[in-house]
């Protein structure tokens, strides 16, 4: 979902991705994890002299899916074949927000001196069908 | 067409994904065995029959996962039982040898053109070399499967077992985002990473633009899906920062990359291996949120410079994304995501087929996306007070702005607390004049986001799209695409603010004296921006291969692409309008339509005497007129924008060394943008003098019709590739690249005036010349290690070059900001007011005379792929970059440093040669202009490591799989200047910089990591740029 972003006077020091899964007769789990860390001058622009870290919480997202042809776990009605059911959770912790202020605008090296990082939980639900055989 | 040719993808996830080798040793496929195999996972039966026949058995997870084989039960033949097992399954086998069976998609679209019996060995290698998904599947399930079983030096033997007769050529037709050569994975020199649509699925997104903001080399997340966002960015490009109108920031709803932290424009983004077109209302980057995720097959992300190959704008890296063009049957998505909190509920619906006749196929979709807006009062973050200072211009607000404070004069006049929000108390809750003024004095002030602000705009995208591929005949093929995206978006926001004077006398009036006010009328209905795009793209392809009597082996491509994006912004205002008009009346508008936001409770009871100057002064303006002609004129923009491509290629071999063939790659390409541009807005404020309401004030009108900008670029450029050993000892292969490209460009377009008219004249001309030499070196098998250098550059947006907005405008615009202008590099300072001098005009914005911003890049890699540890690939790679002539505006001679005289001051003695004097008359030797345009001045750098792992492994408890991508930034400076005033190359300038001939080396190092200062100076002979950074930056990071 949403994520907004000021960028300002950043400086970026590292992000990270991960991605777990396992699938097993047709399931498929999956962990998703991002995170990053930027750092920030305090001040505005580059007459500040000190520095604040941003270390953005972890975002935690997590996704599954069903694959009725695999049939694996449970019998599937002749309606759901060719069919996968997909859904999950994005920001499972809801991180949101992380704001930081720099400061007043001493110049105008630096006119973006708030940054706000911002994303909601949500669900979400899929539904991918292939009807094959109408147009071959 | 390049990258637009579905094998490559095809064969990158095959190739990333496990291959799963079974067999024995000798074979008696003809034997008749007895099988009793129970239903069970279809890769598990086909294992056992091939262990049973003593076949060699190679086919990929991939195929078999999700699938299940009935029970074999009686007696077979390797054939009858491999019938048996793959009867239901869309799963077919081939024997690739006498002793190995490969196992593959079965034929589908294209099945008639992979060759009948009488099709001979050069017209299948045609078929195979075009859009052939299963020749492509059967060609490298049988080349990977002889070359991986049957081993080095029976290759040859498989040859004759296969259609094409040519496995090796076969394994190694693969194209890549990175090059227009047919190279191997394994002998790339760049760092790519591939998400597949499978990996797309499991990230669990719904657009494409979220893939990036997960993807860690995407600097600052990057895409800003909307609404507030931060204007100028420093730390390098931010187009999407300028998409601002009405002072809201990207009504259009786009998203773009960022990789690098390079800006925007420093990422290249390709559809199908091709530019597409740029969108906004400013036709400064491209999209990507208008792509519809069931279209994507794969997301190409090379993390290197690639301007050689692909022209400009690829420093940071290039992403390509690859569209689907074949599906099975009718593909019907529906999605659904729903936000915890209010706001933001997306849906999204594809419907995809493909129709398939002899020589060629059809394929269309249809795709809907929306999105609700995201409102600051959505959630309980966004509508907390704080949020206020995430704001457009980066203003400084507490409780939002204005925060409300008590005003004595209205709570002893209503005998209860009466606020007004439009006196800022600097949150200490005590008015003070001068905190009033010191905002009041801002016009830009009051744009702060506020509750009933749309952070991000309501969306709605649709997508048609039709593909087409057809055998034309005599080994020539034909790819068309058509799309069209239409796009609407609504940003509600706050209305405007009128500025005025409310005088000493108003009852509410808490000052005791004359102040200057701006107001926003929040009661109003908000007002509505709305943003309507209209995206049509034209692709049209040809390939073939050249005669093979001069050129044997050597193949041809043309490619186009005609990219149209119209955008009009317009802002709804109706409302708004009627509501003045009721509210110069005197009457209440409150509790309308239920909004109300709590900030005014005591318009309800309007008696004209609050701070609201209209109740009282009504009668003395014609108030439909001033509505009419002054206040709220419609404000409407236009953007077309239209990129028109053309790349010609040819490539093959032309000469075989020992260990492989030279290839060349010989292209042409010639590119032409045009940027039509509409502005038209009226900035008006209003001034209420003292008890009587008389317009003192100003009014700006910018009408900007059909300002047109155009650039056509002419390109050639050529690639090497030569193999340099092979199967010696750590070194099973060595292979260097070497590429050049040079470019002409010629552009016209309608330059700023410099305090007049705009003229027509030339602007983006360049002649640029870019290289890369690249080696790859396989030491081992699994192991290798690449690297490539070379140049890119960034050309100037046309917007940047020569579109009139904004403009120069007259010191005197803002006069009553900067009550005088002293000329301090004269002695004694000259006042111009005082003197009866013109106040100079302040140029800015656009600039005719912008070069490419230009860069170097250096990229190593190391790539392991154990044989060991199937399934496992781990990459660790380092780029970095140094650019210099970035386009900037210095901060000491931007609108905003102009605002008072000491910074003036500073801005004369720091830089005469932006002043411009008059040459002659009464006012010679004067100041007539401030030049504070963007230049070529900025130097950028930054360097990075990035690690990736991905793991699959297949376990009887299921698959399991890992990815992960660390980009760790080990140096970056943001945009500095590169030059001193002297106009002598540095490294870095500003406010805090030292003298650098007033210290010592070891006394300026010092210096320099106390200040940050970064300059020649301080550096050692033997340091390089990037250790200097890396010093000044991490040093004064918080551990």
């Amino acid at each position: 979902m949403a994520e907004i972003v000021a960028t300002g006077n950043r400086i970026p020091k590292y992000s990270q991705h991960l991605n777990l899964g396992w699938e097993y007769r047709g399931l498929r789990l999956n962990v998703d994890l991002s995170h990053r860390e930027d750092a920030s001058q305090l001040g505005g622009g580059r007459t500040g002299d000190e520095w604040v870290t941003q270390n953005y919480p972890v975002s935690v997202n997590l996704s599954g899916a069903y694959d009725f042809d695999a049939g694996g776990w449970f019998g599937a009605p002749a309606f759901l074949q060719g069919t996968t059911l997909r859904f999950g959770i994005n920001d499972l912790l809801d991180h949101r927000v992380k704001i930081t202020f720099n400061g007043e605008t001493d110049n105008d090296y630096n006119q973006g001196v708030s940054f706000l990082d911002y994303s909601n939980r949500s669900y979400y639900v899929e539904i991918a069908a292939t009807i094959d055989g109408l147009l071959r | 067409m390049a990258n637009s040719d579905p094998r490559p993808n095809r064969w990158r996830r095959r190739f990333a994904a496990a291959l799963l080798v079974v067999g024995g040793t000798s074979a008696h496929a003809e034997q008749t065995l007895h099988f009793d195999l129970p239903a069970q996972p279809l890769g598990e039966s086909l294992q056992q029959v091939a262990e049973r026949f003593d076949l060699k058995i190679a086919f990929y997870n991939e195929y078999t996962d999700g699938l299940h084989a009935p029970p074999l039960r009686g007696d077979f033949t390797s054939s009858e039982a491999f019938d048996a097992l793959l009867a239901d399954t869309p799963l077919e086998y081939i024997f690739v040898v006498q002793t190995t069976v490969a196992v593959r998609p079965r034929a589908e679209v294209a099945t008639t053109r992979e060759g009948g019996p009488t099709m001979n060995k050069k017209e299948t290698q045609a078929n195979e070399r075009r859009t052939t998904r299963t020749g492509a599947v059967r060609s490298f399930v049988a080349g990977l499967a002889a070359t991986l079983l049957a081993g080095p030096g029976s290759a040859g033997s498989a040859d004759d077992e296969t259609d094409n007769g040519n496995e090796d050529d076969n394994v190694e037709v693969v194209i890549v985002t990175g090059t227009r050569m047919k190279l191997p994975p394994a002998q790339q020199i760049n760092s790519v990473i591939t998400y597949t649509a499978e990996d797309l699925e499991i990230m669990g997104v719904a657009t494409v633009d979220e893939v990036f903001r997960r993807l860690p080399q995407n600097i600052f997340g990057g895409t800003q899906a909307g609404g507030a966002n931060s204007s100028t960015d420093y730390s390098g490009g931010g187009e999407l920062e300028l998409e601002t109108f009405n002072g809201t920031a990207n009504v259009t709803g786009a998203s773009t990359v960022n990789l690098r932290g390079i800006g925007e424009r420093g990422t290249l983004i390709l559809v199908d291996g091709k530019r597409i077109g740029q969108s906004g209302i400013l036709g400064g980057f491209s999209d990507i949120s208008s792509i519809p995720m069931a279209m994507v097959e794969r997301v190409d992300i090379l993390l290197d410079g690639a301007s050689v190959i692909y022209g400009p704008d690829a420093i940071g890296g290039v992403v390509n994304i690859i569209l689907r063009k074949d599906f099975k049957g009718i593909l019907v998505r529906v999605r659904h995501d729903a936000p915890a909190e209010r706001g933001q509920s997306q849906q999204t619906a594809s419907i995809a087929t493909t129709y398939g006749w002899d020589r060629g196929s059809l394929t269309g979709t249809l795709n809907y996306f929306r999105t609700g807006a995201l409102d600051l009062s959505d959630s309980n973050i966004t509508s907390a007070g704080t949020y206020g200072r995430f704001t457009p211009f980066g203003t400084v607000s507490g409780q939002g702005w204005p925060p409300p404070v008590a005003i004595s004069a209205l709570t002893e006049a209503y005998g209860e607390p009466a606020y007004d929000a439009s006196v800022p108390a600097n949150g200490d809750g005590v008015v003070a004049v001068e905190d009033f003024l010191g905002t009041a004095n801002n016009p830009l002030m009051d744009d702060n986001p506020r509750t009933g602000d749309d952070l991000i705009p309501a969306r709605t995208d649709y997508n048609i799209r039709l593909d087409l591929r057809q055998e034309l005949g005599a080994g020539i093929g034909l790819d068309a695409a058509l799309q069209y995206a239409p796009r609407e978006t609504n940003t509600s926001r706050h209305n405007t603010y009128l500025q005025f004077s409310v005088p000493e006398s108003n009852l509410h009036n808490p000052f005791g004296e004359d102040v200057l006010l701006a107001k926003r009328f929040s009661e109003f209905q908000d007002l509505v921006t709305r943003a309507e795009s209209d995206s049509l793209t034209v692709d049209v392809g040809f390939d073939g291969e050249l005669p093979s009597r001069w050129f044997e082996g050597w193949d041809w491509q043309v490619e186009g692409r005609l990219s149209r994006i119209e955008t009009q912004t317009m802002i709804l205002n109706e409302l708004r309008r009627r509501q003045l008009d009721a509210a110069l009346e005197g009457k209440t508008l409150i509790g309308e339509n239920g909004y109300n936001h709590g900030q005014w409770p005591y318009l309800d009871r309007n008696d004209g005497l609050f701070l609201n100057p209209f109740g009282e002064t009504l009668s003395a303006v014609n108030p439909q007129t001033l509505v009419d002609e002054l206040v709220f004129p419609p404000q409407l923009n236009n953007t077309l924008s239209e990129t028109a491509t053309i790349n010609a290629f040819v490539r093959g071999e032309v000469y075989e060394l020992p260990a492989g063939s030279i290839q060349l790659v010989l292209g042409s390409e010639r590119r032409r943008k045009v940027l039509d541009f509409q502005y038209r807005t009226t900035d008006t404020r209003l001034t209420l003098a003292n008890n009587g309401l008389g317009i003192q004030g100003f009014r700006q009108a910018t009408n900007l019709d059909d300002q047109r900008a155009e650039r056509t670029v002419d390109a050639f450029y050529a690639e090497f590739f030569v193999p340099l050993a092979k199967d010696l000892p750590l070194v099973t292969e060595l292979a260097v690249t070497l590429s050049g490209r040079t470019e002409n460009a010629d552009g016209t377009g309608a330059s700023p005036p410099a305090g007049g008219e705009p003229g027509v004249e030339k602007s983006g001309n360049y002649d640029y010349k870019t290289w890369q030499l690249g080696a790859s070196w396989q030491i081992v098998e699994g192991l290798r290690l690449y690297g490539s250098r070379h140049t890119s550059f960034i050309t100037p947006s046309l917007l940047q070059l020569s579109i009139h907005v904004p403009s120069a405008v007259p010191y005197s615009f803002a006069e009553s900001f900067w009550p005088s202008f002293v000329d301090a590099s004269v002695n004694p300072p000259v006042n111009y007011v005082a003197e009866g001098i013109p106040l100079p005009w302040i140029l800015q914005g656009s600039n005719p005379e912008l070069k490419p911003e230009r860069g170097t890049v250096n990229s190593i890699g190391l790539q392991w792929r154990p044989g060991f540890v199937p399934g496992l690939e781990a990459e660790l790679s380092y780029a970095g970059s140094e650019l210099y002539d970035r386009i900037a505006v210095r901060p000491e001679l931007s609108f905003a440093s102009f605002t008072g005289t000491t910074v003036t001051a500073e801005i004369l003695a720091r830089f005469p040669n932006s002043l411009r004097r008059y040459d002659s008359g009464p006012h010679e030797g004067f100041i007539r202009e401030l030049d504070g345009r963007a230049i070529n001045i900025g130097y950028q750098e930054n360097a990075n490591l990035d690690y990736r792992l991905r793991y699959r492994v297949e376990t009887r408890f299921g698959e399991f799989s890992m990815q992960a991508n660390v980009n760790k930034v080990i140096a970056y400076n943001r945009l500095d200047s590169q030059n001193d005033d002297a106009g002598r190359l540095r490294k870095f300038v500003g406010p805090n910089a030292r003298e650098v001939s007033a210290c010592s080396e070891n006394d300026c190092k010092a210096d320099c990591r106390r200040s940050r200062t970064w300059d020649s100076r301080c550096r050692s002979p033997s340091s390089t740029t990037r250790r200097t950074v890396r010093s000044s930056v991490n040093g004064t990071w918080p551990r």
